[in-house]
């Protein structure tokens, strides 16, 4: 019998800061789904996955289940976009959710139709949507195999030849079948570890073990267990159940999924996520009478540890995932903390590179072209190297003065109006010892809305014994530091 | 440059025990630009050690002694250096690709902030702090999380932070021809825990905005 599976696809997740994805969306919408599934998969991009089968009975049909959820979560966050979407397998129902978005409606697909639907689609979807490595997909596509009815067509047994259990998986995604099942008990590993509060805590910790940092703090060496015992068998967890249980046998379980694998920090995290949940926003009636006593972690889905191992020299490096852990951790500290990578941009001003968000750049990616000056594209009027090393934020006004205390300004042929004697900064009078320029820059002169003209002046001025470098700029006769040399 | 300077860049193609000696020391410390090694020892410049730059070219000294880490594939992690001009420290080595900058909006409190750079420094090879907003105790947590990581700190402008190596720079002489052309300094090392001192004269920035020994006479 054909699995039938509910996507709810929220696009902005990954853009949301992290106290509204944990609190809000994991409070509110695992509280929906709740009520519809006993069996809610949460995915790291936004996706929550469950049976249809089930809750389609209860609901009178899956058109009316779709709708249900779709006007629940619209209910719910009526001012964020999501979509919902049905089908016969879970790519299928991604797809199909990614169309509601842009619908505005539910989408359902029809029973057994998933090869047909499928076959039209790029492979690019295999990595997008499957978790099916970029190479491999790259590889169909110089092939001459666009579609994934093309690579359905080449049949299970050249696929399973030419790429083994990856060739399989990708059959059967691109035939409307299943590589995950939902079952939460059946594993292609049997790795798993249960800690028994009761025998480590004694009753004056008893309190504190409804605390769910307290617990995920004393689950630590548990989860590095977990970890390291996957990693031992060469396997690394792509989706993962957590049971937890108390005393007078409550209890929540709960399938998280994550397709880059899980690490000791993301298993934590889910912890955290699904205890704050249960223990602290669930009503009076759902809420625990007792504390913790049993949390068991069961590996569902593993694969080959070696699929993300750590090139020598290549792409994914060691550092580089560390990195990206501490600044994962770092923008769940406060959303006030931008985390920014350069890129280069050109142009004239002094400053030549803009910051773009760290989230939306690849850091395993080679980037030298992205960020790197090129020399070969320096645009006329330029201010030459050595360049100010500090840029001012908020540009600083100043008078700069000629021998005789008589502003100095850049004339028409663009030279100065006089020698530059002296520099007034915030009342301090500084003498220039030396000075430079001026670059002149006419820019968008044939446009008399946006025409711009403006100089830059290289300065070496001192006071006090103290000598500093500044570059200046002047534009309609007023003067301001741009840069300083520190 | 001296005939024994000159003969010592000759490339031979054969690997001495002396530089096979130095290649292994190098594993020790970080890199460090040519201009500048005669302030560190022959190991380079030393790991997971709280660096203070002083004086009117701090940034620029720490952007010239991060370049080669960051050249070496390390990351480093830029915390309230937002202003920092990019394409100066791309001229004095930077290689950008491997700069991660952290800014903290008004109303990041204290303890965040020093959460945050006790988080970076878990992740980065080294990390450059301007005017960073720790306590004397927070600072000491950081520093304990960058060490037992192996991370060097390099700390630009006022800080509370107990400090292993300060380097201080000097400016003796600004040099114009039509543009700003060099600037002369002096760059003194003082090593707090073995009172080791050592000073370079170098242009910082020279005329293509790198560092660069200053040739005798």
């Amino acid at each position: 019998m054909l699995s039938r599976v509910v996507v709810v696809f929220f696009p902005q997740w990954n853009l949301l800061p992290y106290d509204v994805r944990s609190e809000q969306l994991l409070t509110s919408a695992v509280s929906a789904f709740d009520d519809i599934t006993s069996l809610c998969e949460l995915d790291e991009s936004g996706v929550f996955l469950f049976p249809a089968r089930g809750p389609a009975r209860y609901f009178g049909g899956e058109n009316a289940m779709a709708q249900h959820v779709y006007a629940t979560m619209k209910q719910i966050f009526p001012a964020d976009e999501c979509g919902v979407g049905i089908g016969d397998s879970r790519c299928l129902a991604r797809v199909a959710a990614m169309h509601s978005v842009t619908t505005r409606a539910p989408v359902v697909t029809a029973h057994g139709r998933a090869p047909a639907l499928l076959s039209s689609l790029s492979v690019s979807v295999l990595n997008e949507l499957c978790s099916i490595d970029a190479e491999v997909v790259s590889l169909f596509q110089r092939l001459g195999l666009h579609t994934m009815g093309h690579v359905a067509a080449l049949g299970e047994a050249a696929l399973v030849d030419r790429f083994g259990s990856v060739g399989r998986d990708v059959f059967s995604i691109a035939t409307g079948g299943e590589v995950e099942t939902f079952s939460p008990t059946t594993s292609n590993v049997s790795v798993s570890v249960a800690c028994d509060f009761d025998d480590a805590t004694d009753h004056a910790l008893s309190e504190a073990m409804n605390d769910s940092s307290i617990v995920v703090t004393m689950m630590h060496s548990y989860i590095a267990d977990f970890t390291e015992t996957l990693a031992q068998h060469g396997m690394q967890c792509l989706r993962l159940r957590i049971l937890c249980e108390t005393e007078n046998t409550e209890s929540t379980e709960r399938v998280w999924s994550d397709s880059r694998g899980f690490t000791e920090f993301s298993i934590r995290e889910r912890l955290s996520w699904q205890l704050n949940h249960w223990l602290k926003t669930t009503s009076d009636d759902e809420r625990p009478t007792s504390f913790v006593t049993r949390i068991v972690l069961v590996a569902l889905h593993c694969r080959a540890l070696s699929s993300e191992q750590y090139s020598l020299w290549g792409i994914r490096s060691e550092n580089t995932e560390r990195l990206l852990r501490s600044l994962s951790r770092v923008s769940f500290l406060h959303k006030d903390i931008s985390i920014t990578v350069p890129r280069w941009r050109g142009g004239r001003d002094v400053s030549t590179h803009e910051h773009v968000a760290v989230s939306l750049v690849d850091l395993h990616a080679d980037r030298s072209v992205d960020v790197m000056p090129r020399r070969d594209a320096e645009w006329n009027g330029v201010v030459p190297a050595p360049r100010p090393i500090m840029m001012v934020n908020k540009e600083e006004s100043v008078d700069v003065f000629d021998a005789s205390l008589q502003p100095v300004f850049v004339t028409g042929r663009h030279e100065l109006s006089g020698a530059p004697a002296r520099i007034v900064h915030q009342g301090v009078s500084w003498k220039i010892l030396m000075c430079a320029g001026p670059w002149p820059i006419e820019e968008r002169w044939w446009d008399p809305h946006r025409w711009r003209r403006h100089a830059r002046l290289q300065v070496v001025a001192s006071h006090n014994d103290v000598s500093t470098a500044w570059l200046l700029s002047t534009e309609s006769r007023q003067w301001k530091i741009v840069g300083i040399y520190h | 440059m001296d005939v024994c300077d000159l003969l010592a860049r000759v490339p031979t193609g054969v690997t001495t025990a002396d530089l096979l000696l130095r290649r292994l020391q190098d594993r020790e410390g970080h890199r460090v630009l040519p201009a500048l090694e005669g302030l560190f020892p022959p190991s380079g410049m030393e790991r997971a050690l709280v660096y203070e730059c002083q004086g009117h070219a701090a940034m620029s000294i720490a952007c010239a002694l991060i370049g080669p880490i960051t050249h070496d594939h390390g990351w480093v992690g830029c915390v309230g250096a937002r202003t920092i001009n990019l394409q100066a420290a791309a001229d004095l080595g930077v290689a950008l690709q491997r700069i991660v900058l952290l800014d903290c909006g008004s109303s990041v409190s204290t303890e965040q902030y020093t959460q945050m750079l006790g988080t970076l420094v878990e992740g980065c090879e080294a990390v450059v702090v301007n005017a960073p907003q720790c306590t004397a105790a927070g600072g000491r947590s950081v520093v304990l999380r960058a060490k037992r990581n192996g991370t060097s700190m390099f700390l630009v402008g006022k800080h509370r932070f107990s400090v292993d190596v300060v380097i201080s720079t000097h400016v003796t002489d600004w040099v114009f021809t039509d543009r700003l052309h060099s600037r002369l300094l002096t760059v003194s090392l003082h090593d707090q825990r073995t009172h080791r001192k050592a000073s370079v004269q170098v242009s910082l920035p020279d005329a293509s905005g790198a560092v660069s020994v200053i040739p005798r006479g």
